[in-house]
C-alpha cells in the first residue's frame, strides 16, 4: 500500500518528466533524420557501442557505425602453419644492456597488455639483482632465453611447445594439456601458467588463435615469451624492444650479425658489440645455448647517483 | 571527510610539483659560448634525436616513451642557459646525468637546438640539394662517394661543407659507417670506406644509403645504391635438421626410437609367447585326457 501511495505522489512529476523526455527525444530524432537525409554518408549513428583495442592497446568504446566489418578468413589454419614453420633465413637474438636498465618497466607493461596477461603473469620480468651485501644492485630484465637446446621442448609430451627454424621457442595452447612439465624443466623460470581465466577473456572470445602471439590465452595452459613473432613477421622489432625508453634492448638477426637498438634505432655489429662489452649468456654451463645475450652492468653513467648507490 | 581527503590530495600534488631542483648559484652564471650556427644546430639536433627524443618526444613536448618534462614549454624556455646546462649535466631521478658522455660544447649545442625549437623562424629556410651516391673499389678497398649539388641558374653548383651520413641496410634498421662527421669538400664530394666483413643477402648484395639529415641548411635527402660487396649470408639449419630430443616427432633420435619401440616389441612378444603357451597347454591337456 505504502508503495502505491508513494507511486501516486510521484506519478505526476514522473509523467511530466517522461513527456518532456519524449519531446526531446522526438526532436532529436527528427533533427537527426533531417540531417542524415541531407548527408549522403550512409553511416548513421546507431547508438550501439562496440569495444575495440586501439593501437596503444587501450580499450575504447566506439559507435558501431564507425566500425567496418571485414571478411574474416574462415579457416585460420594458416596461422598454425606459418606459426610452426617460422621465418626462412633468419635467426633472432636479443641483447640486454644491463648498464642502461633503470627499471622503467615499460617493456613489461607493453608485453602484458599485448599478450593478455594478468599483472602476476610474466613473459618478461625485470628483477632486482644483488649478489651480496658488498656489491651494488642492478636491474635485470629476464625473457625466455629461446635456447638452441631447449629443455622445455624436450619434456613436452604432446609437442605443444616447439622450436622453429628462426630460433624462436613457441607454445601452442590448442595442444597444451597443462601438465606444466615445461615450467619445471625451464632453468630460467621463463614460463607462467594460466591458473585463472586470462585477462579480458571476453574481449578476445571471437579472435582466432594466433600461435605467434599466443593470444587469446586459454585457462589451464602454459604461456611464454614469443619474441613477438607476430611483429617479426611484419619486419618490426618486438613490443618490449621498441617500448624501452632507456636503450636497453638490441634485437637482430644472428645470420646477418647485426642488432638494432629499439630506442635509438642505432644498428651495430652483434659480434663486435658482444666482444667490446664482454657479453655473456645466462647459465652457460647447462648447455642450453640461449639466444639472449647480456652486457654486464658496468659504467652505469646514465643512472643517477642516488639510484645506483641504493641497496 | 571526503573534502579533507581531497584537500590533502591536492596539497600533496602541489608540494610534489614544487619539489625544487636546487641549482648552485655559480651554475646558473655559466655562459653559453657556443654560437647558434646551422652547423652547431645540426650537432644539437642529432644529439637530441639520439639521447633525448626517446623520453621527451620527437617534438620535445614531453610525449616520449617516458613521462617527462616538456622542453618547449615556458617552464623550461624561461630558464637561463646555465641552469639548463646544469640539469642536463647532473640529471635527477629519471633524467640521466649526461656529463660523462657528452662534451661541454655538445650540451650547449643541444640547448641552442631547444631554443630554436620554439623560435624556428630565426634560422634561414633549408635549401633543396641533389645527392648522388656512387661506389668504387675492390676487395678491402671499397669506398662510397657522395656528391652534393645545388641546382643553379645554368648548371649544378657543388656544395661544400654538407654533413653526409652513410648507412648499410640491415634487418631492423640502418647501420651507420664512416666517420662521425663526413663534410663534403670544395668539390662537393665526400667518401667513406666500406667496412669489411659485412654480410649481405644470399648473393652478398647490400643496399647502401647516403643521407643528409638533422640539417638546418638542407632538406632531408637520400640516395641509395645496391652493390655486391658483402659476404653471402650463411643460413645454418644443421642443428634444426638434426635428430634431437627437442626436435619434432619425425626427427626423434635413433636411440630413443630403438629403446621405445624395443620395449613395445618386447611386451608384445611376451604377450604372444603367453598366448602361444596357453594353446600349447591346451593341446597337452587334450593328450592327458586321452
Amino acid at each position: 500500500m505504502e508503495n502505491k501511495n508513494s507511486e501516486n505522489k510521484k506519478k505526476n512529476s514522473r509523467r511530466e518528466f517522461l513527456q518532456k523526455l519524449g519531446l526531446v527525444g522526438m526532436s532529436a530524432f527528427v533533427g537527426q533524420s533531417i540531417l542524415s537525409s541531407c548527408n549522403n554518408d550512409k553511416a548513421t549513428v546507431t547508438g550501439k557501442k562496440i569495444k575495440v583495442l586501439n593501437q596503444n592497446h587501450q580499450l575504447v568504446e566506439v559507435d558501431a557505425s564507425s566500425v567496418t566489418p571485414i571478411a574474416i578468413d574462415e579457416t585460420t589454419d594458416y596461422l598454425q602453419k606459418q606459426g610452426r614453420e617460422g621465418l626462412e633465413g633468419k635467426k633472432f637474438a636479443l641483447v640486454v644492456d644491463l648498464s642502461k636498465c633503470k627499471n622503467a618497466r615499460k617493456c613489461m607493461d607493453t608485453c602484458q597488455s599485448v599478450h593478455q596477461l594478468r599483472p602476476e603473469q610474466h613473459h618478461l620480468n625485470v628483477l632486482l639483482m644483488k649478489d651480496n651485501e658488498h656489491t651494488a644492485s642492478y636491474y635485470m630484465p629476464k625473457h625466455c632465453q629461446h635456447c638452441d637446446n631447449p629443455p622445455c621442448v624436450k619434456v613436452c609430451p604432446v609437442e605443444a611447445t616447439f622450436k622453429r627454424k628462426d630460433g624462436i621457442v613457441l607454445i601452442d595452447n590448442e595442444r597444451c594439456i597443462g601438465c606444466r612439465f615445461c615450467i619445471a624443466a625451464c632453468p630460467y623460470s621463463a614460463r607462467s601458467f594460466n591458473w585463472y581465466e586470462p585477462k579480458d577473456a571476453e574481449l578476445y572470445a571471437d579472435v582466432p588463435y594466433d600461435i605467434e602471439k599466443n593470444v587469446p590465452q586459454r585457462k589451464g595452459t602454459v604461456t611464454k615469451c614469443t619474441f613477438s613473432a607476430d611483429c617479426l613477421r611484419e619486419g618490426k622489432l618486438p613490443y618490449c624492444v621498441s617500448a624501452c625508453p632507456n636503450s636497453v634492448y638490441y634485437f637482430g638477426n644472428i645470420y646477418e650479425d647485426s642488432v638494432t637498438n629499439g630506442t635509438s634505432g642505432e644498428t651495430v655489429v652483434l659480434s663486435k658489440l658482444l666482444a667490446e662489452n664482454a657479453g655473456y649468456r645466462l647459465m652457460e654451463d647447462l648447455g642450453t645455448a640461449p639466444s639472449v645475450y647480456y652486457l654486464p652492468p658496468k659504467d652505469r653513467t646514465l643512472i643517477p647517483v642516488d639510484e645506483s648507490s641504493k641497496s | 571527510m571526503k573534502l579533507i581527503l581531497f584537500l590533502i590530495f591536492i596539497i600533496v600534488i602541489v608540494l610534489k610539483s614544487q619539489a625544487q631542483w636546487t641549482i648552485p648559484a655559480d651554475a646558473s652564471q655559466k655562459i653559453n659560448n657556443v654560437e647558434i650556427t646551422p652547423k652547431s644546430l645540426t650537432v644539437g639536433k642529432s644529439i637530441f634525436n639520439k639521447m633525448c627524443q626517446s623520453c621527451h618526444g620527437k617534438k620535445a613536448d614531453g610525449m616520449g616513451l617516458m613521462k617527462s618534462a616538456s622542453l618547449i614549454a615556458d617552464s623550461l624556455q624561461l630558464q637561463k642557459d646555465g641552469v639548463i646546462f646544469y640539469k642536463i649535466a647532473t640529471g635527477k631521478d629519471q633524467m640521466p646525468p649526461f656529463q660523462s658522455i657528452l662534451k661541454e660544447e655538445e650540451i650547449w649545442a643541444v640547448i641552442n637546438y631547444l631554443r630554436i625549437l620554439v623560435n624556428p623562424d630565426s634560422v634561414p629556410p633549408a635549401k633543396n640539394v641533389k645527392l648522388i651516391l656512387s661506389g668504387t673499389g675492390k676487395g678491402n678497398q671499397r669506398k662510397v662517394t657522395a656528391m652534393v649539388m645545388e641546382k643553379g641558374d645554368s648548371a649544378y653548383i657543388m656544395q661544400p661543407d654538407v654533413d653526409i651520413h652513410f648507412y648499410i641496410k640491415r634487418e631492423f634498421g640502418l647501420m651507420r659507417f664512416g666517420n662521425d662527421y663526413n663534410y663534403t669538400g670544395s668539390s662537393g664530394k665526400v667518401s667513406a670506406m666500406f667496412p669489411t666483413g659485412i654480410i649481405g643477402d644470399k648473393e652478398g648484395v647490400v643496399t647502401i644509403y647516403a643521407k643528409i639529415e638533422d640539417s638546418f641548411m638542407f632538406t632531408e635527402t637520400t640516395d641509395s645504391i645496391v652493390q655486391k660487396w658483402g659476404k653471402p649470408i650463411v643460413v645454418n639449419n644443421e642443428a634444426f635438421d638434426e635428430r634431437s630430443l627437442w626436435a619434432s616427432r619425425d626427427k626423434a633420435p635413433v636411440w630413443l626410437l630403438l629403446v621405445a619401440n624395443g620395449i613395445i616389441l618386447f611386451v608384445w612378444l611376451f604377450i604372444i609367447l603367453v598366448i602361444v603357451n596357453i594353446f600349447r597347454i591346451k593341446k597337452l591337456s587334450k593328450l592327458f585326457i586321452k
